[in-house]
């Protein structure tokens, strides 16, 4: 059976309740935009094949719930991801606040090489800001992650994120697969298994 | 007299002297001297013949002479005798003559004087015959303007009333003089003209009275819209006040019994004296009667009648004409409304006071042209209206209007048939609202469990709906309610439907059982239809989640209970007393209200989870030609299992049965589509090691079937659906053919489940990969094994074969019977 996808990346969406994960998945998604707010309950996801270099990219989406009293059943899904989104809403400074936690939350919970970015969320609400731009940016650079203001809404933004996280991840996979098979071996997996460790271990070294 | 004197001398001379001569003469000539001595002229003639006839003439002359010489001597002694007396009787003339005299002028005078007064008394009475003819003639001329003088007042009565329009009066006025005073002086002049003017009168009357009675009927068409105007105000008077308020049924149920029917004929009465006032209050009536009063005095009440009756048809026709856009407002209505009752009022009026010129017969024929009519307009119209609280009014407009009419006696049962008409639209039109109001609530909603920080808002949440729970009430203060906020703000919803449906049915006069059966019904139709109409399209965001899903069918789980209390509300509000047993049946049906609601949920529960279910699998990227299993399961199933896990766990409010349903789909979902992974025609081959792998992904499931995911449900039953698979797999992983093929339609088979045909597709695909792998024939075991593959593919396909027989010809019986009979042939060829 021929391949529907080149890769699959797992990502995941992070924020405090309200900022809009879930209108920015649902624009990215579905291309559109629903008003009323639906809270997210535990855990949800969307897939979207994108394009990239010819390759075809399935992204399954995790849409996680940002309330408080979900968050044993979100934190599960940190493991296999390998992108996360952190989401804060501009016109909102607990949000932009709280991802230092969300930040703890990824090293607790997520692997080590996972891909990270910033999101803040609902720039078309420019009259309602609280948090600057520079702050968000100044932030990212706190981290070394990419930043972005987006809007579900408004339909900014939302797509170019998701495609540089994609691409960010990309590069990072074809990277590693070089690096695992140089030679063309017929036996991929035997050594797949104890590779997994070094790789962590290499990537918290990167950190470090 | 001289001469008598003379002659009686002569006669006593004569009769003497005979004795004298006749003794001396003859007797002869003395008889004819006396005969000459008579004083006989013709005796003379006889005498002097005798005398000439005789010869004695000498004698004769002698005796003549002789008797003169007598006479003589007679004369004068007569002479002496009478001389002295004649002296005296001269003396007494001479005395007599101033006597005379004096007594002449004496008489003159008198004469003169009498002359004078005569002549007086003559000019009075002259005067007094002038005087008496200028009496008479003034009796006369009075006596003739006595009877002229009525006539001429009557006229001028006549005149004056006409010019006053009092035309009856005049006409009767005309009458009377026309019989009474005018033959009285019919030969006067102005008799005759006035006489030959008086049908003109009449005419004049007529036409003056028609005019009126024209613009009597101008004005009360005018006026007829007030004067419905006012009838209705009075019967909303009569009713007690304002009826749109929900207790005003209650109170207006409780007062009639004690007074059954003498209280209600009373209030009638004096609403029908009320009514009357009021109309004539509004309307002078008075041309009418004149004009009908004139017509029926002047014989043509007839023509009159057919002229009004005509007249004020054409006026219902005007009236009973909608105005166009009646419908937009309740102006509209009410001027329409009042028209007609107006319109109606009159006519009633003139029936009870016209004296037959509206008669019941007419008036009942009037009224059910009307009444068709009105119940069509009011129906056209009343179908564009969309505003609920403007059909409330109108209902309440329609229902004064019956019952103003019902009081003035005319039958309204067409109207109350309307009224249920126009409820049912009414309660389409609230259906409307409602769904725009359900649609906002649910929109709005985010389908998360209520959770409430302090006892204030823990107690609001109780006043709006229903709930009792012991653990919750007795929990520490962030409680969090099982239900999302939709419950208690649908269950307001649907009492502020129902109390706008019973809005509708107070003062219809309906029972309390076709109220409630009105009410049970909608509110029936509001949830099954308009509610779970709202959920539909809400479940057809695709941003739903399945976990809203989940709460949303908890959420109808919760206002299902409480229809118990809608029911408990209905009966209340309704007033109506009803059994235990009653209201436990009503309530069982209306539980079905949203059963309907949650039916559509669950199954779009299993429908979201069945997509989600896919979306993994769509990620699933089997490489069919692996040589060795991974060792472990797919990720896509990895994933897939913790998501389901994850899910169900939040499963733990939901309905058990639900739950289990949701995840029965969930697992035959996940066993069908690996097996149609494996079966697909895309996958031209499969090698051992796939399907080493799949047998893996499928024990991962299994694992999962069997760790209760939701409670109550046996393990059995969710590994049942991995079961085909499973006995695919075990026959496939241990290549056990001489055992499939030995209990081949066993009821206690090993491979029950595994189907002939399934098999062969999968051998063959397996052959298929063999086949890649070139070098391999070379060895022996290969070989032996390849013909082995091709034993058991042609053992498989005339299983299959011979099953599809059986299937055709035993379609009824269910499969185990029908492969007994292939099982026995099977048993030579494994041999």
């Amino acid at each position: 059976m021929a391949k529907t996808y080149d890769y699959l990346f797992k990502l995941l969406l992070i924020g405090d309740s309200g900022v809009g994960k879930t209108c920015v998945l649902f624009r990215f998604s579905e291309d559109a935009f629903n008003t009323s707010f639906i809270s997210t309950i535990g855990i949800d996801f969307k897939i979207r094949t994108i394009e990239m270099d010819g390759k075809k990219i399935k992204l399954q989406i995790w849409d996680t719930a940002g309330q408080e009293r979900f968050r044993t059943i979100t934190t599960a899904y940190y493991r296999g991801a390998m992108g996360i989104m952190l989401v804060y809403d501009i016109t909102n400074e607990k949000s932009f606040e709280n991802i230092k936690n969300w930040i703890r939350n990824i090293e607790e919970n997520a692997s080590a090489d996972v891909e990270k970015m910033l999101l803040g969320n609902k720039c078309e609400l420019n009259e309602k800001r609280q948090v600057s731009k520079e702050r968000g940016e100044q932030l990212a650079v706190e981290y070394g992650i990419k930043f972005m203001e987006t809007s579900a809404k408004g339909s900014i933004n939302v797509e170019e994120a998701f495609y540089t996280l994609a691409r960010d991840i990309k590069a990072k996979t074809e990277k590693k697969l070089e690096a695992s098979n140089p030679p063309k071996g017929g036996h991929q997996l035997k050594p797949a298994e104890p590779q997994r460790k070094p790789t962590n271990w290499l990537s918290r070294c990167s950190l470090l | 007299m001289d001469h008598d004197k003379e002659r009686n001398w002569d006669m006593a001379h004569s009769a003497r002297r005979p004795t004298i001569f006749n003794l001396s003469l003859q007797p002869q000539f003395e008889h004819l001297l006396s005969e000459l001595e008579t004083n006989e002229v013709s005796g003379v003639s006889v005498v002097v013949r005798a005398i000439y006839d005789g010869d004695e003439h000498q004698k004769f002359m002698e005796c003549l002479d002789a008797r003169i010489k007598s006479h003589d001597k007679d004369i004068e002694r007569m002479c002496n005798f009478h001389y002295q007396g004649f002296i005296d009787s001269i003396r007494e003339l001479l005395q007599v003559r101033t006597q005379a005299q004096k007594l002449n002028t004496e008489v003159v005078r008198l004469d003169e004087e009498l002359q004078q007064s005569a002549n007086r008394v003559i000019s009075k009475g002259e005067e007094l015959v002038q005087a008496r003819r200028v009496e008479s003639n003034i009796a006369s001329a009075i006596d003739s303007l006595t009877i002229c003088l009525p006539v001429l007042s009557t006229y001028a009565k006549l005149q004056r009333q006409m010019q006053e329009k009092r035309y009856y009066p005049a006409l009767k006025t005309l009458e009377q003089l026309e019989h009474l005073y005018l033959p009285r002086v019919a030969n006067y002049q102005f008799a005759h003209q006035m006489r030959d003017s008086i049908p003109k009168l009449r005419e004049n009357i007529k036409d003056a009275s028609m005019s009126d009675l024209k613009d009597f009927l101008e004005n009360i068409r005018k006026f007829s819209p007030k004067i419905g105007e006012v009838a209705m105000r009075h019967t909303a008077e009569q009713m007690g006040g304002d009826p749109g308020t929900v207790g005003g049924i209650k109170k207006r149920n409780v007062v009639p019994p004690p007074n059954p029917f003498t209280g209600k004929i009373e209030t009638d009465e004096n609403e029908y004296d009320e009514e009357d006032l009021s109309a004539q209050d509004l309307i002078d009536f008075s041309p009418v009667y004149r004009c009908l009063h004139i017509f029926s005095v002047l014989g043509s009440r007839d023509t009159f009648e057919t002229y009004y009756r005509q007249q004020r048809k054409q006026q219902a026709r005007l009236v009973l004409q909608p105005p166009t856009n009646m419908h937009e407002s309740l102006e509209g209505y009410r001027t329409y409304i009042y028209g007609i009752v107006g319109f109606l009022v009159t006519e009633d009026h003139l029936l009870n006071t016209g004296n037959g010129l509206v008669s019941r017969s007419y008036l009942d024929e009037l009224w059910g042209m009307a009444l068709s009519k009105i119940v069509n307009a009011l129906r056209t119209h009343s179908a564009y209206c969309t505003d609920a609280t403007l059909m409330l009014k109108i209902k309440n407009l329609i229902m004064l209007f019956l019952t103003t009419l019902q009081n003035y006696g005319y039958p309204v049962n067409q109207l109350l048939e309307l009224l249920t008409e126009i409820r049912d639209h009414y309660n389409e039109v609230l259906m409307q609202r409602w769904v725009q109001v359900f649609r906002e609530i649910l929109d709005e909603e985010c389908f998360l469990p209520i959770e409430v920080e302090t006892q204030e808002e823990y107690d609001n949440v109780l006043s709006s709906f229903p709930f009792h729970d012991e653990s919750l009430e007795t929990a520490p203060c962030p409680k969090i309610f099982p239900f999302s906020s939709m419950v208690p703000k649908v269950y307001q919803q649907v009492k502020e439907f129902i109390y706008a449906c019973l809005k509708f049915s107070e003062d219809l006069n309906l029972s309390q059982g076709e109220v409630d059966d009105m009410i049970r019904k909608s509110t029936n139709l509001l949830l099954t239809r308009t509610f779970s109409g709202c959920l539909t399209s809400i479940f057809r965001k695709p941003s739903l989640a399945l976990l809203q899903v989940v709460q949303i069918i908890i959420d109808t789980g919760y206002l299902e209970n409480a229809t118990v209390f809608l029911e408990e509300f209905v009966s209340n509000i309704s007033g109506s007393n009803r059994t235990d047993g009653h209201l436990t049946l009503r309530s069982q049906g209306q539980s079905a209200m949203f059963r309907v609601a949650r039916d559509d949920a669950e199954r779009q529960i299993c429908d979201k989870l069945r997509g989600k279910v896919g979306e993994f699998l769509e990620l699933e990227n089997y490489d069919w030609l692996l040589v060795e299993p991974q060792g472990h399961a797919s990720s896509f199933v990895t994933d897939l299992i913790a998501f389901l896990q994850s899910t169900f766990l939040s499963f733990t409010n939901l309905p058990d049965e639900v739950a289990q349903q949701a995840c029965c789909t969930a697992c035959e979902h996940i066993a069908n589509s690996l097996m149609g992974l494996m079966l697909s025609d895309d996958v031209k081959q499969i090698s051992m090691g796939a399907l080493q792998q799949i047998n893996l992904d499928t024990i991962q499931c299994e694992q999962f079937a069997a760790s209760e995911p939701v409670p109550g449900l046996e393990e059995q039953v969710l590994l049942r659906y991995f079961a085909d698979l499973r006995q695919l797999l075990d026959l496939f992983m241990t290549w056990d053919w001489p055992t499939y093929f030995h209990d081949y339609g066993q009821e206690n088979s090993k491979y029950q489940h595994v189907n002939p045909s399934t098999a062969t597709i999968l051998v063959e695909k397996l052959r298929e990969a063999d086949k890649r792998t070139m070098f391999s024939v070379l060895k022996k075991s290969e070989r032996d094994k390849k013909k082995l593959l091709e034993t058991v593919l042609k053992q498989l396909r005339q299983l299959a074969q011979t099953q599809q027989q059986q299937q055709q010809s035993q379609t009824q019986l269910p499969q185990s019977s029908q492969l007994l009979q292939p099982q026995q042939q099977m048993q030579a060829p494994i041999q």
